[in-house]
């Protein structure tokens, strides 16, 4: 008897999404815990869920809609849980910026930078952070940023305004220089 | 058009520095996807083609042997007068006699002998209950 390989149909279409939409899901991620690991793992584990409710048969009509908010929803859970263990954020979410391949002295500044930076836009709304990390994580424009959060582009443009100069205000009072 | 916050600090500088913060926060290499593998689905075997199909046939069965081992005991007694509802278990019954009471009243008689080395007869009488006569 003739046997033929068995592909799953949906497989195709599901790597289709997920290279798609993944960055969206761990940018959204990622918004809400400024820590890159954390928004990996609530990435995958929103892709394992529709990766599940596909095989179980459950039909889903805009999967990159129910991706994101599975994502928020992991990310607020993930928030309360976190907060129930340690109480207050784990340290690397302050301080651990991974380094790459630059000079010491710069990599030293740039860290230095980044940790304020970071220490900043933890202190934002969440809502600010989510704009700033689609627009300058994922480089959206106001139309895609629109499209994500649902929200007309000169919301969008508003509201990115705001959340610059919020954390512009932010980095100033600590000792960012005006003339920098 | 104006390059600077209300705080004097420079808009570039911000851009700039969102831009290299967040590109070096973005995972490189992107992990690719992953999915549970899950094994080539095999035959089925016979419990799990038949299972159920056999589940329900048990339960066939089960019923259908109840029901014919109650078809082979008497049936429940007919409605109206129940006499025999507490007839002893092996007795005999004699035929029951209509008589008429000493008052006048019709009433049935009948007697039941439970068998033993000395049998027991019991004799039982109910009075027929007809409309009440003023």
């Amino acid at each position: 008897m003739k046997s033929r390989p068995k592909t799953d149909p949906r497989r195709a279409e599901f790597d289709d999404i997920y290279q798609r939409h993944t960055r969206e899901v761990w940018a959204l991620a990622y918004a809400r815990w400024l820590n890159a690991e954390v928004a990996l793992d609530i990435m995958q584990e929103a892709f394992l869920r529709l990766w599940k409710q596909w095989q179980e048969g459950g039909e889903i009509l805009n999967p990159r809609a129910w991706l994101l908010r599975v994502a928020r929803n992991l990310a607020e859970d993930y928030a309360k849980s976190a907060f129930r263990r340690n109480g207050t954020q784990p340290p690397q979410t302050m301080n651990g910026v991974k380094g790459r391949d630059i000079l010491p002295l710069d990599k030293m500044e740039q860290e230095e930078t980044f940790g304020e930076l970071r220490k900043q836009l933890n202190q934002l709304a969440p809502a600010d952070r989510e704009i700033l990390t689609l627009r300058y994580g994922l480089d959206y424009n106001a139309n895609q940023i629109a499209e994500i959060l649902d929200i007309n582009s000169t919301a969008v443009h508003m509201r990115l305004s705001r959340a610059r100069q919020r954390l512009a205000d932010r980095l100033t009072d600590h000792g960012a220089s005006p003339l920098s | 058009m104006n390059n600077t916050f209300s705080n004097g600090l420079s808009q570039d500088y911000v851009d700039r520095v969102l831009q290299s913060f967040f590109k070096k926060e973005m995972p490189d290499p992107w992990p690719p996807v992953s999915v549970p593998v899950h094994k080539a689905a095999g035959p089925h075997s016979w419990f799990q083609t038949y299972g159920r199909l056999a589940l329900v046939a048990c339960v066939a069965l089960i019923l259908i042997s109840y029901l014919s081992l109650a078809a082979m005991f008497p049936a429940a007694p007919v409605p109206g007068l129940a006499l025999d509802r507490y007839r002893t278990i092996g007795s005999k019954l004699s035929p029951k006699q209509r008589v008429l009471t000493p008052r006048g009243a019709e009433a049935l008689v009948w007697d039941e002998t439970i068998p033993g080395e000395r049998p027991t007869i019991i004799i039982h009488a109910l009075e027929i209950k007809g409309p009440q006569k003023r």
